[in-house]
């Protein structure tokens, strides 16, 4: 048959590889680019030696990670899921760290939660939606227990301005999970179809506008 | 005239059986679909194309991988045989015919992927030139449903915390008119991708530039580098970079970085331009990784459809060597 004879040319299985392969890429260039602003950050904030001696190995231990991973990535060798899944929790912990821990501001006064959005954006756009959502409720639950921690009284003072700056910045980082992992379906419905060699969305969603009534013929007897 | 359509209706049926498989019910409605099409003036072309999707309506989707838009189709399988092995005959309820006789819209036509630049690379390498075309992108008419999402989540988080301990009456008043307009302008747009007509690359290319503005708009309203809205600027470049080329995700990135760069340099502490910096250097890298994906999934898709047309050239090779092998020629159960 026509059908049978069209072979897909990707499995389920290799195509959730792929997703991991392909994805850890994004992934590390998020990690390059968080690593990037903290090393600046240290570099360009510290006051004392001793500060600077104290923050910046995390960042080196950090990049050393990223190296190894970006290494096995460009030699066609990248780590499996698990080993992905651990160090993007790690992302999430060492930034959790310098919103709870930066010298100077703390909590919800910290302005490096922002580096939250990338990690939390480049993960959605790799793992499914279950995994997905639970990296994203991890991010939120730590930056919310770092704000109550370090800020909790501070967050309903003056009407509780400061909770609906905390409510902003946890919409956008569950926007950024949301976001990324619906593009990330979408793309993997058009890799599917293209495996297939189907119609894409497009051309369906064209062809499903109901036409417009043809003029009707006149019965000639 | 009704004789006919039914006539075209069941050439389209023998067509369908023919290429898709022979499942009778999926056929039939694929028939339809043709037939209505073709009704209109359309062409064999678009015609197939209508009865490709109505088929493809009836099949099965994996749920895992199915896109956010899809609803669950279940599959409507026969479980009589209708096509000869061969896929040469196939049985009508009445009759063994040939697949590939009489006229050419019944000629067994190779189901063919649609061209790898529709579904490949598309618009993320086609850098500018969709600014000025005025045409409908395949990868931006994904993009879009990104970017529709990310404007609703901007109007409506921009509507609650606007009635949230309000500043000032001005203040509310220039919120509530941005917000206000975002949101008539993204619901047109939509109502126009859930009809399957996308907008015009420009009118979102427009639309983008347009909420950037806003959130710009609001950020100076509020003091500039003080102002929490800042944080939408990272939804606003999330949606355009999956969506938009490449260079263009560059130059309206670049525009975000220098305008905010500017308010919040002008208004902020030299003490607080670390933060400023680790904001931009932030934004830069959404945009990136956006970029970076949609131009390696385009990569991928470019890839499987060559794939699949290099196993489909080898299969039909395989049959042609076959046949020109002198193989008897099937005889059809039914004509024995």
């Amino acid at each position: 048959m026509e059908q049978q004879k069209l072979k897909e040319v990707r499995s389920h299985e290799q195509a959730a590889l792929e997703d991991v392969f392909f994805g850890q890429s994004v992934i590390l260039w998020a990690r390059w680019s968080v690593i990037l602003a903290g090393a600046v950050l240290v570099l360009w904030t510290s006051t004392t030696v001793a500060q600077l001696t104290r923050t910046f190995p995390f960042f080196l231990v950090l990049m050393a990670m990223n190296f190894f991973l970006h290494g096995r990535y460009v030699m066609g060798s990248p780590l499996n899921r698990t080993v992905v899944l651990a160090a993007s929790v790690a992302d999430l912990v060492l930034i959790t760290g310098i919103v709870a821990f930066w010298p100077g501001a703390v909590g919800l006064n910290n302005e490096f939660f922002v580096l939250y959005y990338p990690v939390v954006f480049a993960f959605a756009l790799v793992f499914p939606r279950a995994i997905e959502a639970g990296y994203t409720v991890l991010a939120i639950v730590a930056y919310t227990a770092a704000c109550l921690v370090f800020s909790g009284s501070a967050l309903f003072a003056d009407g509780a301005v400061d909770l609906k700056t905390l409510m902003m910045r946890l919409i956008v980082m569950a926007a950024m999970g949301f976001l990324g992992n619906y593009y990330f379906r979408i793309q993997r419905d058009r890799l599917r179809r293209a495996s297939h060699g189907g119609p894409s969305a497009l051309d369906e969603l064209k062809a499903r506008i109901p036409p417009t009534p043809a003029p009707r013929r006149v019965a000639r007897s | 005239m009704a004789a006919e359509d039914v006539d075209r209706e069941e050439q389209w049926f023998k067509w369908a059986m023919s290429t898709f498989g022979g499942n009778e019910t999926r056929s039939r409605a694929a028939a339809r679909a043709a037939d209505a099409v073709q009704r209109t003036g359309a062409g064999f072309e678009t015609a197939a194309t209508a009865a490709r999707a109505a088929y493809t309506d009836a099949s099965a989707t994996r749920s895992s991988d199915r896109a956010p838009w899809e609803k669950a189709a279940p599959e409507v399988e026969s479980s009589k045989p209708h096509l000869s092995p061969d896929g040469r005959w196939f049985w009508d309820g009445h009759e063994w015919t040939a697949s590939n006789a009489k006229s050419p819209a019944l000629a067994q036509t190779p189901v063919l992927p649609p061209p790898a630049s529709s579904q490949g690379l598309g618009s993320f390498s086609q850098g500018l030139s969709s600014w000025v075309s005025g045409a409908t992108s395949e990868n931006l008419f994904y993009g879009q449903a990104v970017i529709v999402w990310a404007r609703w989540i901007l109007i409506a988080t921009g509507l609650v915390l606007s009635f949230w301990e309000p500043a000032s009456l001005g203040l509310l008043q220039i919120q509530l008119a941005a917000i206000i307009t975002l949101a008539f302008g993204n619901f047109y747009l939509h109502v126009q991708l859930l009809r399957g007509r996308p907008a015009i690359d420009r009118v979102v290319y427009a639309a983008s530039a347009a909420d950037l503005a806003v959130v710009t708009t609001l950020v100076i309203s509020q003091n500039g580098y003080s102002s929490p809205v800042f944080v939408f600027y990272f939804a606003a470049v999330l949606g355009l970079s999956v969506a938009f080329p490449t260079v263009l995700t560059a130059l309206y990135t670049s525009a975000v970085v220098v305008v905010y760069g500017i308010v919040c340099l002008s208004t902020a502490d030299s003490a607080e331009y670390p933060a400023v910096f680790t904001r931009l250097l932030m934004i830069a890298a959404i945009a990136l990784c956006g970029a970076l994906f949609a131009r390696s999934e385009a990569h991928r898709r470019a890839e499987a459809l060559q794939l699949h047309e290099s196993e489909n050239e080898s299969v039909s090779t395989e049959d042609e060597v076959s046949s020109a092998a002198g193989e008897p020629e099937p005889v059809p159960v039914g004509a024995v």
